[in-house]
C-alpha cells in the first residue's frame, strides 16, 4: 500500500518516509482490524430469539451485598420483552424508588447480543469459583497477595426463546466481587468482558431518561 | 449509646473483673487453604518485636464526605483502643433512621479488618447464600463444596451444625466454645481453631446474633460478624471481637504475659491520606465497604496486614454520626463534650453554642458546661464561642462581660453583697479578684488596654 500523499502522518510532520509507510500501514491494519473485530464478535454470538410475549422477563440484574443483612429482594433491573425496563433502587440507597424506560427493540436486542458477547451465558457458578481461585492462586504465586473483603455479588439471569438452536434457555450467572475483581485484573479477558456487560447494566440503570415508575408491579 | 447500652458495658466489665483480655472466638485475614489454616495476622508494622503498635488512621482529604466522616471514624478509633468488650452492643435505639445504614458501625467493622480480623462466618466471600452464610467460618473441604445443616436448632454457626469436611477457621474457646462468655487468659492455653470440640460439640459457635439469643446474650453479635442491618447501630465491640485482637497481641509466641506481647494504639490522623490506614469513598472499588490489603510473613503462621485501604460506596444511605465519643484525655473537664467535638484537630475552632453539645467543641475544656450556655460575650449579649461557665470577667455569672460585673466586683472588694463567681472574676491571668481586675475591667469598658485576659480559673487546667 503506498503512503497516500495527504496521509495525515504526513501532514503532522513524519520527516522519514520510510517510517511514515511503516506507520501507514501499521495504521491501515489496524484500521482494518478494528473494523472486523466487531464484526468477528458480532458472529461469535449465536443465535438468539426473545419471548414474544412482551410481558416476558428477558433480563434480570442485581448486585447482592452481603454485607447488607436483610437486601432487598426486588433486582436492580428487570428488562421484559417489549423492552420495559424496571429499575427498582432499594429503600437504603440514594434515589430510592421504581423507574421504567423502554428500550427499543434494537437496542433490546443489542443489549442481550452483548451480554452473549460477554459470556454470561458460558459460565456457571462453579466455573466462576474456579476462574476467580486460578487469578488469585496466580496473583498470589506472584508474591503479591491481596484480599479484599466484603464482595458484592453480580447476579445477571438471561432467559430466552431459543439460544442457538435450543429453546427456553434460562441461564443465571453469579460472579462474587466483580468491582474488586476488575480492579485487581484489569486484563484477564474474562473478567473485562463480564465487567463490559454489567457496565452495559449500569447504564440503564442510570439512563437519564429514567421516569418514576407509577405501577412498579410487574 | 444509650442508658441501657452503658448498663450492659457496666455488667460486662463487671463481669470482665476488670482484667484485661476476655472474650472467646474469632478469625484471622489470610488464614486459608493457599496460606495456612493457622495463619494469625497481625495488624500493619509488626515485626515480633514491638511493645507498642502504633498505627495511625486517617481520611483522604480529597475523598465525597470527608468531613463528615470524622467523627464516627475518630469514634471507631476511641472504641478499637478501649477494647472493651461489651453485651447487648446491638442498638436499636439510635440516631440511625430505619433506611439508613451507620457508617460508624461499617466502619469498625472495617477497621477490625484492616488489624487482620476476619468475618467469623462465611460471609459473602463464600459464595453462599443466606442464611448459610452466617455459618461459622470454614474452608470447603476436600470436596470444594461448603458443606451447610443447621442440624436440630435449625441456627447457622451454632455449635450444633454439620460441616463434614470443612476445615474449622475459627479460634474457640477449648472449654466451652462459647464466642460470647468471658474468660481468663486469652491465648494458645485458652484457645484453639483445630483442637477437638467440647464434647457433644458438631462445630465451632460463631458470634452471630442468633447464636447470641439461643445462649443467652439476646442483642449481642460481634462487629467483625459480616451483616449489617439498617436503622441499627453496633458502635461497641462484642467480646468475641476483643478476644481476637487480645489473641494476636500475644506475639508470636501466642501466649499471653511474655516479652512479644504488644499493645495496639491507633491514632485519629483526620484528613490524611499518608496515613497507615486510609479510609475513602471510592464506587469503583466496593459495593458498600469493603478493605484491601494485603499481606507480608513474620514468622511461621504469623503475618501482617500491608497496605490496608478501607473504601464505601456513596450510593447508600449513610449516616455519619455526629455524636463524639471522648477518648482519654479528649474530654478535660469530663462533662462528656469532647474538647475537640468535631474531630477536626483543633480544639476551640468550632465551639458549641447555647443548647447545641453536639459535632461541636466543648465552649468550656476546662469547667463543666453541660448545656453549653452561651449567652453573650465582652460588652455583647451575642454569643463569643466562650461558654458562661468559663467567661473571664464574668463576675455575676449571667455570661456577659458588662458594667454589672464592674460593680459587682467593686462591691466585693469594699465586703459588700452579692459577691462575684472567684472563677470567673478575674481578667488579668492570676487566679486572685483584686482590685487590678476591677482596674482592668473598668479600662476594658472603656475601650482601653490591655484588654481581658481568658486566663481565669474556670478557663486554666
Amino acid at each position: 500500500m503506498k503512503p497516500s500523499r495527504t496521509h495525515p502522518l504526513r501532514a503532522r510532520g513524519v520527516e522519514d518516509p520510510r517510517r511514515g509507510r511503516g506507520l501507514a500501514r501499521g495504521l491501515a491494519f489496524g484500521l482494518a482490524l478494528g473494523l472486523a473485530l466487531p464484526a468477528l464478535a458480532q458472529t461469535a454470538v449465536p443465535s438468539f430469539e426473545l419471548d414474544r410475549d412482551p410481558s416476558k422477563l428477558v433480563l434480570s440484574f442485581d448486585e447482592e451485598v452481603g454485607a447488607i443483612a436483610r437486601p432487598d429482594p426486588i433486582p436492580l433491573l428487570r428488562i421484559y420483552a417489549d423492552g420495559l425496563a424496571k429499575v427498582h433502587v432499594p429503600a437504603y440507597m440514594r434515589g430510592s424508588g421504581d423507574y421504567r424506560l423502554r428500550l427499543d427493540p434494537l437496542r433490546l436486542r443489542t443489549l442481550v447480543r452483548e451480554l452473549l458477547s460477554a459470556g454470561v451465558m458460558d459460565l456457571d457458578d462453579r466455573q466462576v469459583r474456579r476462574h476467580r481461585r486460578r487469578l488469585g492462586t496466580r496473583r498470589d504465586a506472584a508474591g503479591l497477595p491481596r484480599r479484599r473483603t466484603d464482595p458484592a455479588t453480580v447476579r445477571i439471569e438471561l432467559r430466552l426463546a431459543r439460544l442457538a438452536g435450543r429453546p427456553a434457555v434460562r441461564h443465571v450467572l453469579r460472579w462474587p466481587g466483580l468491582r474488586g475483581d476488575a480492579r485487581d485484573f484489569p486484563s484477564d479477558v474474562r473478567v473485562r468482558d463480564v465487567k463490559r456487560g454489567v457496565d452495559a447494566l449500569w447504564r440503564i440503570c442510570h439512563d437519564p431518561r429514567l421516569q418514576r415508575d407509577p405501577s412498579p408491579s410487574r | 449509646m444509650t442508658a441501657g447500652a452503658h448498663a450492659l458495658v457496666l455488667l460486662a466489665l463487671l463481669a470482665w473483673g476488670g482484667l484485661p483480655g476476655s472474650a472467646r472466638a474469632f478469625a484471622f485475614t489470610f488464614a486459608d487453604e493457599t496460606f495456612g489454616v493457622d495463619v494469625i495476622q497481625h495488624p500493619q508494622g509488626y515485626t515480633g518485636t514491638q511493645s507498642l503498635l502504633t498505627i495511625t488512621v486517617g481520611i483522604d482529604p480529597s475523598s465525597a464526605h470527608a468531613a463528615a466522616m470524622r467523627i464516627p471514624v475518630h469514634n471507631a478509633v476511641v472504641t478499637l483502643n478501649a477494647l472493651t468488650p461489651t453485651v447487648g452492643n446491638l442498638d436499636f435505639t439510635s440516631n440511625v433512621p430505619p433506611n439508613a445504614v451507620d457508617f460508624e458501625s461499617v466502619v469498625l467493622h472495617e477497621l477490625g479488618h484492616a488489624l487482620g480480623l476476619n468475618h467469623p462466618n462465611l460471609a459473602s466471600e463464600s459464595g453462599v447464600s443466606q442464611p448459610a452464610q452466617d455459618s461459622t467460618r470454614t474452608t470447603d473441604g476436600a470436596n470444594n463444596v461448603f458443606d451447610i445443616n443447621f442440624w436440630t436448632d435449625g441456627i447457622p454457626g451454632s455449635r450444633d451444625d454439620l460441616r463434614l469436611d470443612d476445615v474449622n477457621l475459627h479460634w474457640f474457646h477449648i472449654v466451652d466454645n462459647n464466642p460470647f462468655a468471658i474468660v481468663q487468659p486469652i491465648d494458645r492455653t485458652t484457645y484453639c481453631r483445630g483442637c477437638a470440640l467440647p464434647a457433644g460439640d458438631n462445630a465451632a459457635a460463631n458470634a452471630s446474633r442468633d447464636v447470641g439469643a439461643l445462649l443467652g446474650f439476646p442483642n449481642t453479635e460481634a462487629v467483625l460478624q459480616q451483616g449489617t442491618f439498617t436503622g441499627e447501630a453496633q458502635r461497641t465491640l462484642a467480646p468475641d471481637d476483643v478476644a481476637g485482637l487480645r489473641y494476636a497481641m500475644t506475639g508470636l509466641d501466642e501466649t499471653a504475659g511474655t516479652a512479644d506481647d504488644y499493645q495496639i494504639q491507633l491514632v485519629f490522623a483526620g484528613l490524611d491520606a499518608a496515613s497507615d490506614i486510609v479510609i475513602r469513598f471510592d464506587d469503583a472499588s466496593t459495593s458498600f465497604a469493603a478493605t484491601s490489603f494485603s499481606s507480608a510473613p513474620i514468622s511461621g503462621t504469623h503475618r501482617r496486614v500491608v497496605a490496608p485501604v478501607i473504601s464505601f460506596n456513596g450510593q447508600f444511605q449513610w449516616l455519619f454520626n455526629n455524636v463524639m465519643v471522648c477518648g482519654p484525655g479528649e474530654d478535660s473537664d469530663g462533662d462528656g463534650i469532647c474538647d475537640d467535638g468535631d474531630a477536626s484537630g483543633v480544639a476551640g475552632d468550632s465551639p458549641c453554642t447555647t443548647g447545641s453539645a453536639v459535632g461541636c467543641d466543648d465552649n468550656c475544656p476546662f469547667q463543666p458546661n453541660p448545656g453549653q450556655a452561651d449567652q453573650g460575650g465582652r460588652n455583647s449579649p451575642l454569643p463569643d464561642g466562650i461558654g458562661d461557665a468559663c467567661q473571664c470577667g464574668d463576675a455575676d455569672g449571667d455570661g456577659i462581660v458588662d458594667i454589672t460585673d464592674l460593680v459587682g466586683l467593686l462591691r466585693f472588694l469594699g465586703g459588700l453583697p452579692p459577691g462575684v463567681d472567684p472563677t470567673t472574676c478575674s481578667v488579668v491571668g492570676d487566679p486572685a479578684c483584686d482590685i487590678t481586675d476591677a482596674v482592668v475591667l473598668e479600662r476594658f469598658l472603656g475601650g482601653l488596654p490591655p484588654g481581658i485576659a481568658q486566663a481565669c480559673a474556670a478557663a486554666l487546667p
